[in-house]
């Protein structure tokens, strides 16, 4: 108890240096790990965009076409993330922000060479190395098209995908990139998966060829049973190069032969299997048995939330989907598993 | 019977670190009712589940608040890694309990200073705030930031802290203990100070338990409820921990119990960090979040709540933080009923109201 407790520390606050800096004419000392804007040397940078995919403000950009790497100062958090995942080493934590502007920042930084060797990873032992599983792969040349670095070689004629282990900066850009997800990291040590071996030709490969465009014919051309199709449309979701257009009021299915890939996601996603390369293959037996054992979608009730999707997207028209009321015309239903890929809430699955 | 004014309390008000706004029905000076609203700095950040992966949610949950900052990084996280099912290792468990402690001391110390602001007494608010910067010094130079540190993540810290550093933490840490306690012992014994917090918004013991006041607020009315107690995160079952528990209920009290847990965090920095053991400060967190966990953690103001959901997509469904001052406004509001309108800022900020952290 008593009056004016604070009087001896005011008393000694008198007598002693004021606690504050006279800045800007005292700078500060700040300690090592302070986080400000990020530092970038371009002459290392490979434009290889990891910062740009790992940054949670999306502060960065990075373009391999132009050669550019761009930051947003204000838009970054200076959270340190780029600078953790860089694997050249080229980005650096500054102590101090940017100075203040008065528009938002945008740093553009030209990366000179953008084809580099990167001299410095050859010789090193390498601890992880890309790897291609030669079964999977359609030889499609995507993961050639998004490498930063031209580290890789696909042949589609012969066949062959090869990798150059010294040039590959393990960005993963080609991970990322491949319709088949047939590339992974694997430890250096473990046998490759054969990645300079030829795979043996599985079906007839040339002979004549097929149906829609009468134009030239060369051998490896997507074509369509058109018998077979029910026109859903799931060959055009899911080309990555938007080569196929289909037309359900119409009953039409095109190809763009010039902007096809090859790379044959439409014909393993394709539900009446009515897609072929080069020839087309003969009827299966088990056609007729479809009917008998056919799948189709079933409604997990508390999952639905309504919103009528399946039933506007059916191409048959074989789904009512009234409130409390979800019905599914199974002799109508052509499997084509449109509604499942529509339904928002995940509520419908194949039986 | 006097005649009724409605007077409007903040969102800016001298007082108020955030944004609260209250409408006081007073009666010739005595409030008679208090009517709040929220939402003036309501940022939607749980919605940004939608585009953030979940390492990157860590860093949107961190800024969901200045003050607490360190707090919610360690319950992101932490909801995020009991959702996967991973287990950090054992360094990393100390070295988030002794950053947390270190958290705690700074914002006690920012509340004490605005505390002695509410009543006026600049010079104390600004000898608190110098001690604190002592305290700021130390988190930049362990994590980076001064108030967001961006240190945690999903499978235990970014970086370690080594040996050296924490003895040497430790050793500045008692170097501002009795300065500290100078400090302190002005809000406890000055006569002036008593008489604004002494017997001022008294809340018994029974209403705090029935309206659900958790942190300082309700050990300050002698409700024995601290999350630390409870092993459910850090590792505080192995510091010999004991909640701080007063029974009068009043601003006093509750400064008495904030007081105390400065130097109780003190003494816990101190034992973590003889006890640390050796090791990996994180593991590899692979794959998606799979799953729902949820995580308390005794933030300075009280008891926060972390759910994390996710769907098997690196995209989490749901990120809930149910943080103290939402349980403590209510408490406030009984608090309110009754006191003198001069009293209002002192009231207000004893329930240490961090809105930004309410309504996120």
């Amino acid at each position: 108890m008593g009056a004016f407790k604070i009087a001896k520390t005011v008393l000694r606050s008198m007598f002693e240096k004021p606690a504050t800096l006279m800045y800007p004419v005292v700078e500060r000392e700040y300690p090592e790990r302070t986080r400000g804007s990020v530092d970038i040397d371009v002459e290392q940078c490979i434009l290889c965009g990891l910062c740009t995919r790992r940054c949670p403000a999306k502060a960065i950009e990075t373009k391999r076409n132009t050669g550019e790497w761009i930051i947003h100062r204000m838009k970054c958090i200076q959270c340190g993330e780029c600078i953790d995942v860089c694997p050249k080493e080229c980005l650096s934590r500054n102590c101090k922000y940017t100075e203040p502007d008065a528009e938002k920042v945008v740093d553009v930084f030209e990366v000179s060479s953008v084809k580099k060797e990167s001299a410095a990873m050859a010789g090193e032992g390498v601890k992880e190395k890309l790897a291609c599983d030669m079964d999977a792969c359609v030889f499609c040349g995507l993961c050639v098209k998004n490498c930063p670095v031209d580290a890789l070689k696909v042949n589609r004629a012969e066949k062959i995908w090869e990798v150059d282990e010294a040039a590959c900066v393990k960005c993963g850009a080609c991970i990322d990139k491949c319709p088949k997800k047939c590339l992974t990291f694997e430890e250096a040590g473990k046998p490759a998966a054969a990645s300079e071996e030829k795979q043996p030709a599985a079906e007839a490969k040339p002979a004549a060829v097929e149906q829609k465009p009468a134009a030239s014919k060369p051998e490896d051309m997507l074509g369509c049973n058109l018998e077979e199709c029910i026109f859903c449309g799931l060959c055009a979701r899911n080309c990555p190069v938007d080569a196929l257009a289909v037309d359900r009021a119409e009953k039409r299915w095109k190809v763009d032969q010039e902007a096809c890939i090859k790379c044959e996601a439409c014909i393993s996603k394709c539900p009446k299997e009515c897609l072929f390369m080069g020839e087309p293959p003969e009827a299966p037996e088990s056609r007729e048995n479809e009917a008998a054992e056919k799948s189709v979608p079933v409604l997990d009730v508390e999952k639905c939330v309504y919103c009528r999707m399946c039933e506007n997207t059916c191409p048959e028209e074989a789904i009512s989907a009234e409130m409390d009321n979800w019905t599914l015309d199974a002799d109508k239903c052509i499997s084509c598993r449109a509604c499942i890929d529509v339904c928002p809430a995940d509520a419908l699955k194949m039986s | 019977m006097g005649k009724k004014t409605i007077i409007p309390f903040g969102p800016q008000h001298p007082v108020l670190p955030e944004p609260i706004h209250l409408d006081l029905v007073v009666e010739d000076e005595t409030v008679v009712e208090a009517i709040p609203s929220i939402g003036f700095i309501h940022r939607g950040l749980e919605k940004l589940v939608e585009t953030k992966d979940y390492s990157q949610m860590v860093y949107v949950i961190e800024r969901v608040c200045g003050i607490c900052s360190f707090g919610h990084g360690w319950g992101a996280a932490a909801s995020i890694e009991g959702a996967m099912n991973i287990k950090i290792p054992e360094r990393a468990e100390y070295l988030r309990t002794i950053l947390h402690e270190l958290s705690r001391i700074h914002s006690h110390l920012l509340w004490l200073g605005l505390l002695a602001d509410a009543f006026g007494f600049e010079s104390l608010f600004m000898h608190c705030w110098r001690v604190r910067e002592t305290v700021l010094d130390i988190l930049e130079r362990l994590t980076g930031g001064r108030v967001i540190f961006s240190i945690c993540k999903v499978g235990g810290l970014r970086k370690d802290i080594d040996n050296e550093t924490l003895d040497e933490i430790v050793g500045i840490l008692n170097g501002i203990r009795k300065e500290t306690k100078e400090l302190t012992d002005v809000f406890l014994e000055d006569d002036s100070v008593k008489n604004r917090m002494c017997g001022v918004g008294v809340l018994s013991k029974e209403d705090a338990a029935e309206l659900c006041a958790v942190g300082p607020v309700a050990r300050g009315s002698g409700v024995y409820q601290d999350m630390r107690m409870t092993n459910s995160h850090g590792v505080y079952g192995e510091l010999d921990f004991e909640p701080i528990i007063e029974d009068a209920g009043d601003c006093y009290a509750r400064c008495k119990v904030r007081i105390r847990e400065l130097f109780q965090s003190m003494d816990l920095i101190e034992k973590a960090a003889a006890k640390i053991p050796d090791g990996p400060v994180s593991v590899a967190a692979k794959g998606n979040v799979n799953g729902e966990f949820i995580t308390r953690i005794e933030q300075p103001r009280g008891e926060a709540f972390y759910y994390a959901k996710g769907a098997g997509s690196k995209f989490l469904k749901r990120m809930r933080v149910r943080t103290p001052t939402n349980m403590n406004i209510p408490a406030l509001v009984k608090t309110l009923q009754g006191c003198d309108l001069a009293d209002v800022p002192i009231l207000v900020l004893t329930i240490d109201p961090c809105i930004s952290c309410t309504e996120r």
